[in-house]
């Protein structure tokens, strides 16, 4: 099972990883880290700058390969089915990953067409996704002349259109003012709402706590701490400080 | 399908980069029309300072009578500074002075050269016993201009030179004649001349009975002594001027038509516009594209890079062959430029073209920004520009340029098209550079797109 391409269970979960580790030279990123996101969960990865985070979502987006461990979305194995794999996930980048010169619709019907999305679904949902985020009026328009504001909100829609079932958010509110933020949490909290199994990154605790079902808080490329963020025993604040600055090897033991 | 989106993508974003459309489109062919209008007559107005002191009392230049060289006569053929001055009229536009102001005007820019004809030029010209000599004064700060100035007034001269040689030569051969009476002297009809004197000779030795056997013998020598004489002055003319012109040159002009410099020129600006399109656009799309931040997306995507390379490959192939055909339509109609052999123009500009992305790839893989990549595109095409051939001949360079000139793909592609639009090559004889054009493309192409994944994988 652990070694095989396609989990073959009836209800696989989302995101499962297994013994996973990332080694760049002499430094282990990600070393031995393991867990499992259910289906239509949203799942928080937390941590400090270097914990890892972007190297395990690098891997599992197919992005680099694992040294050693594996990796599934779906039940479907990233190291052996990595195009497999991109049909399946959606990626929401931290800085805004569209075409400047393009317009928005242009931008979306771009991507669908290389996701083999066909023409008329593919205008139909560039369409809804539009009118979620609010950009149906400056659709035309060249992404240029956006606000960061807009170009977050594409940003997402982006990495929607071919409507996967694994959606990465890398720090999808880093630099956004309190309403945009606050805004992208409704549009995070109505995907999930579509089933869609959601991971994301944050520095933010308060935005954890309010939209995660469960976290997981990375430290020097291991998990050192994972579980319900409401039922944790303590604040995920004084948690994350005392995981990333205590090097307590019993931390997640004592939070899990 | 992969392939059409990512054109139709790539398309959409060059259109709307105007500074990038018009570097890449524009330039060429204003740098085509500005090579085209500069070159398009040969230059006939040169300004000269002349310095003429072989004048008469009423300042005109001074005419001379050739002189019979045996009889001391003049004759009717006459020599003047205002035969050669007026073949300088022919180049350039001559501007009465004195020496010292022409030196000045030299200095000054005013002036390209200086010609100063001395006192009794003309005199001393004509003389059998002296000769002349005309003063050229270039600047040398200068030492191309200088030299074309000087090519220039010695061709002008030249011709005058021949003129005054013939003339002399005429005048030896006709005193000769006269003298011998080989031509009757209309001031001297009584003048038996050489060949009366034969005649006479050949007469009594005929005729007179009283004659011994001995005297007899001895006139038919004289007559004989005097055929041979007659012959070899008779063969004077082609001695003198074999003495006075041993060489005579001919210019035979293969495949010239009517050729100017910007027909030279128009293939290498072709070949220029390929190269400059063709490694800029390359490696611009690659760079800019890696900048993106929805290159990440993109990577993400089903495209692979094959599609995602050759979109932009695609799409940079079109514009120069829109570009290239807008050129020699450019060229063809304004100034009748010559496309002697229209199949291998073709393909010396699809391999050009092969050759000028895979110069793009490559440098797009030594650079991690558009800004890098152009400044590598503008090292590289300098050089190229100066050592391809464009405006200087390979062929004139020394050892060592010639072998870097070969290192540069335009090189190749400059020689390569003009043997076909100029020189009428076909296939066999442009092999070389066709083959040299498919092996950059090749190599330089693969290179670029390996070293650029690894470029990508760094980051």
């Amino acid at each position: 099972m652990a070694h095989s391409q396609t989990q073959t269970s009836h209800r696989v979960p989302g995101v499962k990883i297994e013994n996973a580790s990332r080694r760049f030279g002499r430094i282990w990123a990600v070393h031995d880290v393991s867990l499992e996101v259910a289906q239509g969960e949203l799942f928080g990865l937390l941590g400090p700058n270097g914990a890892g985070k972007t190297t395990l979502f690098s891997m599992l987006s197919t992005q680099i390969k694992p040294t050693s461990g594996n990796l599934w979305v779906q039940g479907v194995n990233v190291r052996s089915s990595p195009k497999r794999v991109r049909s399946l996930i959606g990626i929401v980048p931290q800085t805004a990953a569209a075409y400047e010169k393009l317009s928005a619709w242009e931008n979306l019907t771009l991507f669908a067409e290389l996701h083999g999305v066909g023409d008329l679904q593919a205008q139909r949902r560039a369409g809804e996704l539009l009118r979620m985020v609010g950009l149906t009026e400056r659709r035309h328009d060249a992404v240029a002349t956006y606000s960061g504001g807009m170009k977050h909100r594409l940003n997402i829609i982006l990495g929607l259109i071919h409507d996967p079932s694994v959606v990465f958010f890398d720090e999808p509110t880093t630099g956004l003012d309190p309403i945009a933020r606050r805004g992208l949490w409704e549009i995070i909290r109505l995907l999930q709402r579509t089933g869609k199994t959601i991971i994301l990154t944050t520095h933010y605790m308060d935005e954890a706590e309010r939209l995660c079902d469960r976290v997981a808080i990375l430290n020097r490329g291991r998990i050192v701490a994972q579980g319900n963020p409401h039922k944790m025993g303590k604040s995920l604040e004084e948690i994350f400080f005392q995981c990333t600055t205590s090097d307590d090897p019993q931390a997640q033991r004592r939070t899990s | 399908m992969t392939l059409w989106t990512l054109f139709k993508k790539e398309t959409r974003i060059i259109l709307r980069s105007r500074m990038l459309l018009g570097v890449l489109l524009i330039y060429p062919l204003v740098l085509v029309g500005i090579i085209g209008f500069a070159f398009s007559e040969p230059q006939r107005h040169v300004p000269i300072a002349l310095i003429n002191e072989d004048v008469d009392a009423n300042g005109q230049p001074r005419v001379e009578l050739i002189p019979n060289p045996i009889q001391g006569r003049p004759s009717e053929r006459t020599f003047s500074s205002a035969l050669i001055i007026a073949n300088l009229t022919e180049i350039a536009d001559l501007h009465y002075t004195t020496l010292e102001e022409g030196r000045h005007l030299l200095l000054t820019g005013e002036v390209e050269a200086v010609v100063r004809f001395p006192a009794n030029f003309a005199r001393d010209v004509v003389n059998y016993g002296s000769s002349s000599q005309i003063q050229i004064i270039t600047d040398q700060s200068d030492i191309v201009r200088a030299r074309i100035m000087e090519i220039s007034i010695r061709g002008a001269i030249q011709s005058l030179q021949d003129y005054i040689i013939t003339q002399k030569v005429d005048l030896v051969i006709q005193t000769i004649d006269e003298s011998l009476g080989f031509v009757s002297d209309p001031s001297n009809a009584l003048y038996p001349g050489f060949p009366g004197v034969r005649q006479r000779c050949e007469e009594i030795r005929t005729s007179k009975a009283n004659l011994s056997q001995s005297q007899r013998d001895d006139l038919a020598a004289c007559v004989e002594f005097m055929d041979t004489i007659q012959g070899t002055l008779r063969n004077s003319r082609g001695l003198v001027q074999s003495v006075a012109q041993p060489i005579q040159v001919r210019v035979d002009q293969e495949r010239s038509g009517s050729l100017f410099v910007r027909d030279l020129i128009v293939p290498a600006a072709l070949a220029l516009g390929i190269f400059w399109t063709g490694s800029l656009a390359t490696s611009s799309l690659v760079v800019y594209e890696r900048e993106s931040p929805a290159y990440q997306r993109l990577r993400l995507s089903p495209a692979g890079v094959l599609a995602i390379y050759g979109s932009k490959i695609l799409l940079t192939v079109l514009i120069i062959l829109g570009q290239s055909l807008l050129i020699l339509a450019i060229a063809i109609v304004t100034w009748h430029t010559r496309v002697d052999n229209p199949a291998l123009t073709l393909a010396v500009v699809l391999l050009s073209t092969a050759a000028a992305i895979g110069l793009g790839l490559f440098l797009a893989s030594l650079s991690r920004d558009v800004t890098g990549t152009v400044l590598l595109s503008v090292l590289i095409t300098f050089p190229m520009l100066f050592l391809g051939g464009v405006f200087y001949p390979v062929s004139f360079m020394p050892p060592a340029a010639r072998f870097v000139a070969g290192l540069f793909p335009l090189t190749h592609s400059v020689a390569a098209l003009r043997g076909s639009m100029l020189r009428g090559f076909g296939f066999e004889a442009a092999l070389p550079w066709l083959t040299a054009l498919a092996a950059f493309g090749f190599v330089l192409g693969t290179l670029g797109i390996i070293l650029g994944r690894r470029l990508e994988l760094r980051r």
